[in-house]
């Protein structure tokens, strides 16, 4: 009895975390429209974006959940399908900003261009970008993973590669002649699908999509997760010799799963640049793609939900204690992952699993 | 008795001095007046200054000598009321040299640059007539150098007078040179000749400036002739080129090794990729700063040698610094190589927030020590400086050292046999975690090393390490974890290529273009270039 | 179980809106409350070193002000943020400073980059940027108040000076530049320049390096084999930023690369650059600003000598004998801004621009500085300054009374 109720309490609880997420959706605009100014649970429009901002990162850790948790792969380098969905996303609101203001950006005009190059044209509208974010963020993807799984590299080194691609990414984009603003990156976007980015509703538009698409991923790779194909990631994780001696193609696992993370940290990006209104090569830096790794290590890897929970606690805290506290944060952030690391391999929801798992009794 | 004759001579003898003072006094008076009024020639003032700076006088030479160093320095008042003042403690005047009872309110006198030339010639010129031989020779490299603008009156007295016949030719060169616009056939072939046996940067822009005017070109046997002299400087020019290309590889290859090397010793043993390597590096350097400032303040006279002693120093602080992070924090994580990244992550963060705090967040600027300034022209087009030539004699010196710990001494024979087989050295009696702590704070005191040798030639602040992390994971993957064979072949390799491409693309198009043929080589053959043995 | 994912989900949530709306509530804005300024330099980064000057400038001119009494009756508060160097964090924290601090108005920004980050911040949110650093001029925005001058009156004079015979006659020109839009701006508005001077497109050479580069050997030797080419005297323009600026100077002074030999015109190089250099190896060498601190006029010395004050008050890391420009044009933004609501009586952004117009005061190096009645560019004196041996800058020339700004360059399309 208490063993079933255990694990029907814990399956709720994982459920559990969409109704709460569907409500944060629909708490955001009311805190902003509905509830006056003077009320503690009234929402400025800074704390919304903030908000925007941290379900992205949320997402951007479940992709990366998907990949290390499941599969077994610590990509470092996650910052570059953030990054390919953040200036795909920013070169079609640069396209919306032309089509407003006819004023080139400035990085266009000192570089000598008189127009966008043609390939940009092609991203005038939404649905074209995001099909063609998705095109471009799989390529990549495959091309590395077909690579790297087929010579059968992983563990450390993997992690060291993609720590350095990210960081030849970035080193790139800093480069003006590479056109793709350099050092400034974008920035001066005006409208996004014909809603202007100025106007709070857009703004708390994109929170509450944020949220949903967070939602909406969950769920999938949930689903994922708990099929055939996610026992069989399981699997290829923690012995992939066996795997493949059993028959599995567990390149073809890895790639698949590789390749669908890439996408949904491309979505990730994709709604991040337009709440914070520029993308610039920082995105793509070795030391956010190490960050996105210790949110989800924070939060307890292979559980979803862990990945979701460590990027809301890092980020949330960060926000708030950057504010008041700069000087300490890299600190507490140091301390809380040293320990987290090295005494709770299950990071903070599998420490709260487990206390649970304790009090019901339950032996498993 | 005195004799009359004698007394008619001392009143003569004086008389000649007073007047000649008194006469002396007027030329003084008249040439600083010419140079600082106001649409004055201040070229043909300086031309006399030359003159008095190489007459025969010594009163005179000492005047001219110390007029020109003070327009140089910026130290000549040119006083609205006429007087020209030296400033100074005390203020002298320019004309007589004596002490003015008060300094003139005016502001001095700012040479433009085409003054400043003018002046360097002007004082090398005077130089050339000075006892020290070593004075005279670089007087005659500054007058070879701005050959356009040298007085060959004077330069032809100087060659006459010249003993050292180094000196001498550099002086003919540099008459040559200034000669090549003789109406004379044949002294406008000995002058290209001349020239072209010394080659230089700024003697082929001389001889192509000299190609284009039309005298030349209408003269087919000199235009021949100058041809020929730049196709043989050319030849030595791209030589020395090519040798500065390999020179700087070679440096970058120095410091790719400097900060490569710890990190392949504690990750070929321990498999453990510390992301902190970065800030060991960064703790050398400022270990370095701090020794720097101890010097100055409590040993001045050895301030030079501060480099030296920041060695040893900083090898103890990164090795502490690495045992101490081995003991707290990476013994934990035994075998779990993707929580041990993540943990010296951490570590590596907390680290640059407390440098940042106690030292602050700028740029630490080090004075660079006196042997360590400048540089040599060893061929033409190729110029070394002094402070690369350091860092490459330091990273071959510690690399030496390394290997012979590694292979000859008996912490380096257990190090290796815990790297091949762990478990078996443990059935042997080898203390595996020992070894662990100790390599781990030779790999951190190794960075430490690193940095000292990198606060001559990079930017110190407390974020600098996070730039060579990654350029020193890549070597020691590409050259295979924990072989020291290994990591010298791929820095040097890695150093030669980026400078090879840098002229081309830029430094950064190098860097990415490298760090992409290293991850195309990985997937390759993952081991690294030079794959330890080892039966598991 | 559920109550505990509640709580921690949730809670996580809250924490971070509360840390946003909490403070808003607590300030609810009266008279009598402090007026607040947003200062937005970075204290942390490769800006950090010219950054924090302005800083404490501007806390020290608010101190001034304060003691004076203040503007409306009221304080001044300065609300100091770190963006440390990341041009990102610039746009968020000016975000940060209006709408929750709710700041009358910002003083901040070293690099274009970072301005242009600000840019859309200021004006979506109708806030007013003062920005006390030259600049490549192309920009005229209602939301920002340009206090120091554009490449006309200030690299055009020094660039016809280096072409002089008195200069040099410099024919050839070496453009070195940090990777961003200053650099790139002014080196487009140069070649224009320069080939309507009849200079071909031979003779000069553009390399732009990454943000805090500090390798510039390959870059010198480049250089040197430039100079070495015929076509007259070669000059550098250099438009590097940051730590770059002593690593180049340094790598510069090893190869041997004189002002006589070749001058480089360092067009972001001040006083705190040199710090820690032996600048023997560097005399001659030249930047244009439109203020140096060997300038002797009755304001500089009163200037120079409350800031000696300030740094020894308040025991800060500085160089208490070392003003630069972006503090003098700090200094000024923030007194004509107290003017400009002495004026208008109010701190809103629309009546403080209505008065600004027209506004001037004497600036430390004895000009009369005067605020444009419509671009929102502020009228300076200009001067070209010489490197001596003392870490600082001799006056070569100065121009006799402030000049017209020109935000648009005639010569930008010309390339």
């Amino acid at each position: 009895m208490s063993a079933f109720a255990t694990k029907w309490m814990g399956q709720s609880v994982e459920v559990g975390i969409v109704p709460l997420l569907v409500l944060l959706a629909l708490y955001l605009p009311l805190a902003y429209f509905v509830i006056p100014e003077s009320n503690a649970l009234h929402l400025s429009l800074f704390g919304i974006n903030l908000i925007g901002q941290i379900m992205c990162f949320a997402l951007l850790a479940l992709a990366l959940d998907l990949v290390w948790g499941y599969a077994g792969i610590l990509s470092l380098g996650h910052g570059i399908f953030f990054g390919i969905g953040g200036y795909m996303m920013a070169i079609y609101l640069l396209n919306g900003a032309y089509a407003d203001t006819h004023v080139l950006p400035d990085f266009l005009q000192y570089m000598g261009a008189s127009d966008f190059p043609p390939a940009w044209k092609m991203l005038s509208r939404l649905d074209v970008t995001i099909i063609a974010t998705v095109v471009v963020t799989v390529l990549a993807a495959g091309a590395f993973g077909f690579v790297t799984f087929r010579s059968r590299i992983n563990g450390v080194y993997l992690s060291i590669i993609t720590q350095a691609l990210t960081y030849a990414l970035m080193l790139l984009l800093f480069i003006n002649d590479v056109g793709l603003g350099g050092n400034n990156g974008m920035t001066g976007f005006t409208s996004l699908a014909g809603h202007r980015l100025a106007d709070t509703s857009t703004q708390i538009g994109l929170a509450v999509c944020s949220c949903l698409l967070l939602v909406a991923a969950y769920i999938g790779v949930r689903f994922l997760s708990r099929s055939s194909f996610g026992r069989a990631l399981i699997a290829v994780r923690d012995d992939e010799a066996r795997m493949r001696f059993l028959g599995y193609r567990t390149h073809t696992l890895k790639l698949f799963a590789w390749c669908l993370s890439a996408v949904l940290a491309a979505f990730a990006g994709m709604l991040y640049v337009p709440q914070v209104g520029i993308v610039n090569p920082t995105i793509v830096s070795p030391q956010l793609s190490v960050e996105i790794a210790v949110w989800v290590a924070i939060g307890g890897r292979g559980t979803l939900i862990g990945a979701i929970v460590g990027a809301i606690v890092v980020n949330g805290l960060k926000f708030w204690l950057t504010a008041q506290l700069p000087a300490l944060w890299p600190f507490i952030l140091a301390g809380v992952t040293l320990v987290i690391v090295v005494y709770s391999s299950n990071g903070l929801w599998g420490a709260l699993k487990a206390a649970g798992l304790e009090n019901n009794g339950g032996s498993q | 008795m005195i004799n009359f004759r004698q007394i008619c001579c001392t009143i003569v003898c004086l008389a000649l001095v007073w007047t000649t003072a008194a006469s002396a006094a007027p030329g003084r008076a008249a040439t600083l007046a010419s140079f600082c009024a106001t649409n004055g020639d201040k070229a043909a003032a300086l031309e006399q200054l030359v003159e008095a700076g190489v007459s025969d006088d010594t009163h005179e030479r000492a005047w001219a000598r110390q007029i020109v160093d003070a327009i140089r320095n910026g130290a000549l008042v040119c006083g609205a009321d006429g007087q020209v003042t030296l400033q100074g403690h005390p203020a002298l005047d320019a004309t007589t040299l004596q002490p003015r009872a008060n300094a003139s309110a005016d502001s001095p006198y700012v040479p433009s640059i085409v003054m400043m030339r003018k002046l360097a010639v002007a004082s090398a010129e005077m130089d050339l007539f000075s006892p020290r031989p070593d004075t005279r020779a670089a007087a005659a490299r500054q007058v070879d150098k701005f050959f356009a603008l040298l007085d060959p009156a004077v330069v032809a007295r100087a060659v006459k007078a010249q003993h050292d016949p180094d000196i001498a030719a550099t002086l003919t060169l540099a008459l040559a040179k200034r000669g090549l616009n003789s109406n004379v056939k044949a002294d406008r072939l000995a002058a290209i000749n001349a020239v072209a046996e010394a080659p230089s940067e700024t003697a082929r822009t001389a001889l192509t400036n000299f190609a284009a005017e039309d005298s030349v070109r209408s003269d087919p046997d000199v235009l021949a002739a100058v041809q020929g002299a730049i196709r043989h400087m050319d030849t030595w020019l791209s030589l020395g080129k090519g040798l500065s290309i390999l020179f700087s590889g070679l440096s970058y290859a120095g410091v790719l090794l400097l900060t490569a090397l710890g990190l392949s010793i504690v990750f070929g043993l321990m498999g453990v990729i510390n992301l902190a390597h970065g800030e060991f590096i960064m703790i050398g350097a400022y270990a370095t700063w701090l020794v720097e400032r101890f010097m100055q303040a409590h040993l001045p006279g050895w301030f030079d040698a501060y480099i030296f002693v920041a060695i040893p120093v900083a090898f103890v602080i990164c090795a502490a610094c690495g045992m101490l992070l081995e003991f707290f924090v990476i013994r934990f994580l035994y075998r779990r190589p993707l929580e041990t990244l993540l943990a010296t992550w951490a570590v590596s963060i907390a680290l640059i927030k407390l440098i940042q705090v106690l030292f602050g967040s700028q740029n630490v600027e080090f004075v660079t020590p006196g042997f360590l300034n400048g540089g040599m022209q060893v061929a033409p087009g190729f110029f070394v400086t002094w402070n690369r030539v350091f860092a490459i004699v330091l990273a071959v010196l510690i690399f030496g050292a390394t290997f012979a710990v590694v292979r000859f001494t008996k912490l380096g024979l257990l190090m290796r046999a815990t790297t091949q087989l762990r478990d078996m050295a443990r059935c042997l009696g080898v203390p595996a975690e020992r070894v662990d702590r100790i390599a781990f704070g030779l790999g951190a005191g190794l960075a430490g090393l690193a940095g000292v040798v990198l606060t001559q030639i990079a930017s110190v602040n407390p974020s600098m390490g996070t730039g060579f992390v990654v350029d020193s994971f890549m070597v020691v993957v590409l050259g295979g974890a924990g072989s020291l064979a290994g990591t010298v072949v791929s820095s040097l390799a890695l150093g030669e290529i980026n400078q090879f491409i840098e002229p081309f693309y830029g430094a950064v198009a190098a860097k990415v273009a490298v760090l992409l043929l290293i991850v195309l080589i990985i997937q390759k053959r993952p081991q690294g270039l030079f794959a330890l043995k080892t039966r598991v | 179980m559920k109550r505990r994912t509640f709580l921690s989900a949730v809670g996580s949530g809250l924490v971070s809106a509360a840390g946003t709306a909490l403070p808003k509530t607590a300030f609810a804005a009266g008279a009598g409350d402090p007026v607040k300024l947003g200062l937005l330099f970075s204290q942390s980064g490769t800006m950090a070193n010219g950054e924090s000057l302005l800083k404490d400038t501007a806390l020290m001119t608010i101190d001034q002000i304060n003691a004076k009494g203040g503007v409306l009756g009221r304080k001044l508060q300065g609300v100091v943020v770190d963006p440390a160097s990341d041009w990102p964090m610039y746009a968020q924290l000016a975000k940060q400073l209006i709408l929750r601090d709710q700041c009358a108005a910002l003083f901040g920004c070293w690099t274009s980059v970072s301005r242009k980050s600000v840019l859309p911040v200021v004006e979506s949110q109708n806030s007013l940027l003062f920005y006390p650093l030259h600049f490549e001029g192309e920009e005229q925005s209602k939301n920002v108040v340009y206090l120091n001058s554009p490449p006309s009156s200030s690299v055009l004079p020094a660039i016809d000076y280096l072409m002089s015979e008195q200069g040099g006659g410099a024919r050839r020109f070496y453009m070195i530049g940090s990777d961003y839009v200053w650099p790139r701006t002014i080196n487009k508005m140069l070649k224009g320049y320069l080939k309507t001077k009849g200079i071909p497109d031979s003779a000069w050479r553009e390399h732009y390096v990454p943000f805090g580069q500090s390798n510039f050997q390959t870059i010198v030797r480049d250089i040197k084999d430039f100079a070495a080419q015929p076509g007259g005297q070669a000059i550098v323009v250099m438009t590097v930023v940051g730590d770059s600026i002593p690593a180049m100077f340094k790598e510069a002074i090893n190869q041997g690369v004189r002002a006589t030999d070749i001058p480089i015109l360092g067009l972001d190089v001040v006083d705190s650059d040199l710090e820690g250099l032996d600048t023997t190896p560097l005399v001659g060498h030249l930047s244009c600003w439109c203020y140096f601190q060997n300038v002797d006029t009755p304001q500089n010395r009163q200037f120079k000598s409350d800031w000696k004050n300030y740094v020894g008050a308040h025991n800060l890391k500085h160089r208490p004998d070392m003003v630069i420009d972006p503090m003098v044009s700090t200094y000024l933004g923030i007194n004509l801004w107290a003017q400009a609501v002495t004026k208008a009586h109010s701190t809103s952004t629309d009546a403080v621009r209505k008065a600004l117009a027209g506004q001037s005061m004497v600036d430390p190096a004895g000009y009369t500085v005067k605020m444009d009645a419509s671009t929102q560019y502020l009228w300076r004196g200009d001067m070209i300054g010489s490197i001596n041996a003392k870490q600082g800058f001799d006056i070569l020339w100065k121009s006799k009374d402030i000049e017209k700004p020109v935000p648009f360059s005639p010569f930008i399309g010309k390339a």
